[in-house]
């Protein structure tokens, strides 16, 4: 490429080139948010002791991680994984990308507010990156940033206003694409892509970017409070303020932070939970059981999650009958997620399942996500949750929920779309087994985790093992360490095969999976969709088609086409595309 | 390693038309009133950070000044200027009949702007209401004042672009429909901010 068509790319409005910045970016932060766990795993394992290779950046302590270092060293990792890649990954790469292409939409209903976010993404970023380098550290007050630990007295140097700076831009990036998926989702869909017949990753996609839209301007007022607090002198978190007539309260942070925190949670998992319900229909090679109930079940979720983030603060001193309302609230919340699963279940129930990579993942996202459900419901209740807040064990259940599971649909996603992204198909026999080794090693990091919370362990601890009753968890640790680093070396695997691919791989098929969503058919550029996404399996298309899969645009001889679409023939949205 | 193969887009080889512009529009106007809500939930969220000092201690505290005549009067503006526009909307087909109200909502929250800046400079800066000295108090009130007259200021923007259409003698209909959900909603947020920093 020369230079001028590079730098014309960088302000590119074309979602799916958009969609690809966003994934190198979310490559990136991945790389540093990793090998910042790595890092934290060590100092579990053998507290103190230099890190292999590490002297060049440590060089006062040769190379161990010192107490300011390792606080520095998990608030950047939590803050990297979570704001700028996996959600990145999910909306701006995986989102940009399939979004417009699955509804049959022309373009982003704002393509330059696509490329803005990006840019206020990369921007976040660097200034993510610089903090590291600047006086006295990065931040370092954890990755929800409660005051009063970020408010100067405790964080002086620059690194955490940086830090703050970064999460506001990449605020803008995630409320930018949020309005944008929303107006694309609602305005610009084809000609008969009726709500009905939306595939269930777009619903995710919607439900996630309806929250960015609510919540993440809660985030963007907590985080501009707390910088005003930092750089202007205001006192809206600072308790001791009341000397000087009348004080504000760090725990109104709180109560702002985690009503966008716990939508967040939400965020990342509705589109895995999209991919999930698409995929596991598709590799079933059967119509999604309870479709029109699993969209409704994402709605539902996305109507209470707002209304459950106080179960993060059962300790804060709130009221009981608070507590009570919020741990009610909060069990509520697990039904339609089990209507889900329950749905997913259906559908693999006697299907002709294909162990391809992407549904693979997809069931290993649904293990994870599933264990980290359940070990959420003790942190749901008044009762389980005061024992164990602020254990390892919230750190396992968030890992399981938020991480692994996230992380495992990115790869389902991006194993599923790649050959559509790059026109080149990735080594199907490495794929699957970085998914599998992946999967097992998540869970046993993160298992390892649950265990040493149960046994009491605090998160966010140097020396654990300083505590008498925490020595005996130092072998539990190491063993989990030992995972987490061959989870860690597992990544290989995916990063060998996209060299591979990219430099050397084959051409993809045109529609490598057998699936009719728009995305993989090519119904040219103003298709008139005429049924839903998951209609395989159908014994009139067989005949007619001698396939099971039929596009979602792909007209029948009218006989049979009447008997397929009969449910789906609402009239068609006044569609851009 | 090398090039990879272009990759498909929704439109490979350029020859769709653009998006109609009545599509374009609603799109925008659909977006804009999204964006709205958004700065209303970040306006909410400072309230309610507001309203918890409240449940926490006396308010407004002793020191601060009684009177709420001026910060009625800007909200009377910004009414004033929310009526104006839905006039001017009926007018906008002919630009010449439209200046004079379009520039009247100009003024209107011009005004606004101004008498919220001499409020809160005059009367509670220069009488020594400060950062950080004077507490939450301040801090909520410069703070939800700063974040209002930003959307205010933001409001304003739109509707000058529209103004500037009239005067140019171009028709601006867009613009002002545009700018409306705009201009109640910063209207409301004001309402929430007298109701959380004057009144008892």
């Amino acid at each position: 490429m020369k230079s001028g068509a590079f730098v014309r790319s960088l302000w590119t409005t074309d979602p799916q080139r958009v969609a690809r910045q966003y994934l190198w970016g979310g490559f990136l932060f991945l790389l540093v948010g990793g090998l910042l766990a790595m890092l934290i795993r060590f100092q579990w394992a053998w507290p103190g002791q230099p890190v292999p290779g590490l002297a060049w950046a440590l060089p006062e302590s040769k190379g161990a991680l010192t107490p300011p270092a390792y606080t520095a060293v998990f608030t950047m990792h939590g803050l990297l994984m979570i704001f700028f890649a996996v959600t990145p990954l999910l909306f701006g790469a995986l989102g940009h990308f399939v979004l417009p292409l699955a509804i049959g939409a022309r373009q982003m209903a704002f393509p330059r507010l696509s490329a803005f976010g990006f840019w206020a993404y990369a921007v976040g970023g660097t200034l993510m990156l610089a903090s590291f380098g600047v006086r006295l550290g990065a931040a370092s007050a954890g990755w929800t940033s409660y005051p009063p630990l970020s408010t100067p007295a405790f964080t002086p140097g620059l690194g955490q206003t940086l830090v703050t700076v970064a999460v506001l831009c990449v605020g803008v990036s995630a409320f930018l694409y949020g309005l944008n998926f929303v107006v694309t989702v609602v305005r610009c869909r084809a000609p008969g892509m009726t709500w009905g017949r939306l595939p269930l990753v777009v619903w995710g996609l919607f439900y996630g970017a309806v929250l960015n839209v609510l919540f993440v301007p809660v985030l963007a007022a907590a985080t501009g409070l707390l910088l005003l607090d930092r750089v202007a002198g205001t006192q809206f978190f600072i308790a001791g303020a009341a000397a000087v007539g009348g004080g504000g309260d760090p725990v109104v942070y709180q109560h702002l932070f985690w009503l966008f925190g716990h939508p967040e949670v939400y965020i990342l998992i509705l589109p895995a939970w999209g991919m999930v319900g698409d995929f596991v229909a598709y590799f079933s090679r059967k119509p999604a059981h309870g479709y029109r109930l699993t969209a409704g079940a994402m709605g539902t979720v996305t109507a209470l999650s707002g209304a459950v983030y106080a179960h993060h603060l059962f300790t804060s001193g709130m009221a009981p009958v608070l507590g009570r309302t919020f741990m009610v609230l909060t069990l509520l919340i697990s039904l339609p997620a089990e209507v889900m699963f329950l749905n997913w279940l259906m559908t693999l129930w006697r299907g002709s399942v294909r162990l391809t990579s992407p549904m693979l993942a997809a069931l290993a996202t649904m293990i994870v996500f599933g264990l980290g459900g359940i070990t959420g419901l003790a942190l749901g209740a008044v009762a389980t949750d005061v024992p164990l807040h602020g254990t390892l064990w919230v750190v396992g259940h968030f890992h399981l929920t938020m991480g692994a599971a996230s992380f495992l649909a990115v790869f389902a996603g991006l194993y599923f779309w790649f050959p559509r992204m790059y026109g080149r198909s990735l080594h199907e026999g490495l794929a699957k087994a970085h998914v599998l080794s992946s999967a097992v090693l998540f869970i046993a990091v993160f298992g390892g985790q649950l265990a040493a919370g149960y046994a009491g362990q605090l998160r966010r601890l140097y020396d654990p093992y300083q505590y008498t009753f925490l020595a005996h968890l130092l072998t539990l640790n190491r063993w989990t360490s030992w995972a987490a680093f061959l989870l860690g070396t597992a990544q290989l695997l995916f990063v060998v095969n996209l060299v591979r691919t990219l430099g050397w791989g084959r051409a993809a098929e045109p529609n490598p999976w057998r699936v009719g969503t728009l995305e993989w058919t090519d119904a040219g550029p103003s298709p008139v969709v005429l049924r839903g996404p998951h209609e395989l399996s159908q014994p009139e298309v067989q005949e007619q088609l001698g396939r099971d899969w039929i596009g979602q645009a792909e007209a029948l001889p009218v006989a049979v086409a009447v008997k397929v679409t009969s449910e789906s023939d609402a009239p068609g949205v006044e569609g851009a595309g | 390693m090398r090039e990879s193969p272009p990759v498909s887009t929704n439109d490979p080889t350029g020859t769709l038309s653009p998006v109609s512009p009545q599509r374009a529009e609603a799109n925008l106007w659909f977006g804009m009133v999204l964006a709205h809500a958004a700065a209303a939930m970040l306006f909410c969220a400072v309230a309610f950070a507001a309203d918890f000092y409240r449940m926490r201690g006396f308010w407004p505290p002793a020191f601060a000044l009684p009177g709420r005549f001026v910060p009625s009067l800007a909200g009377v503006l910004l009414v004033m200027g929310g009526v104006l526009q839905h006039v001017a909307l009926r007018h906008v087909a002919d630009p010449r009949r439209a200046r004079g109200w379009m520039l009247g909502i100009l003024g209107a929250g011009a005004a606004f702007l101004a008498t919220q800046a001499a409020w809160l400079h005059v009367l509670w800066w220069h009488r020594d209401l400060r950062i950080p000295e004077s507490g939450v108090f301040a801090s909520t009130l410069y703070g939800l004042s700063a974040v209002q007259a930003a959307h205010a200021a933001a409001v304003l923007t739109g509707l000058l672009r529209a103004t500037l259409r009239t005067l140019r003698g171009l028709e601006a209909r867009a613009s002002l429909r545009r700018a409306l959900p705009g201009w109640w909603c910063t209207t409301v947020m004001y309402g929430v901010l007298f109701a959380v920093v004057y009144l008892p």
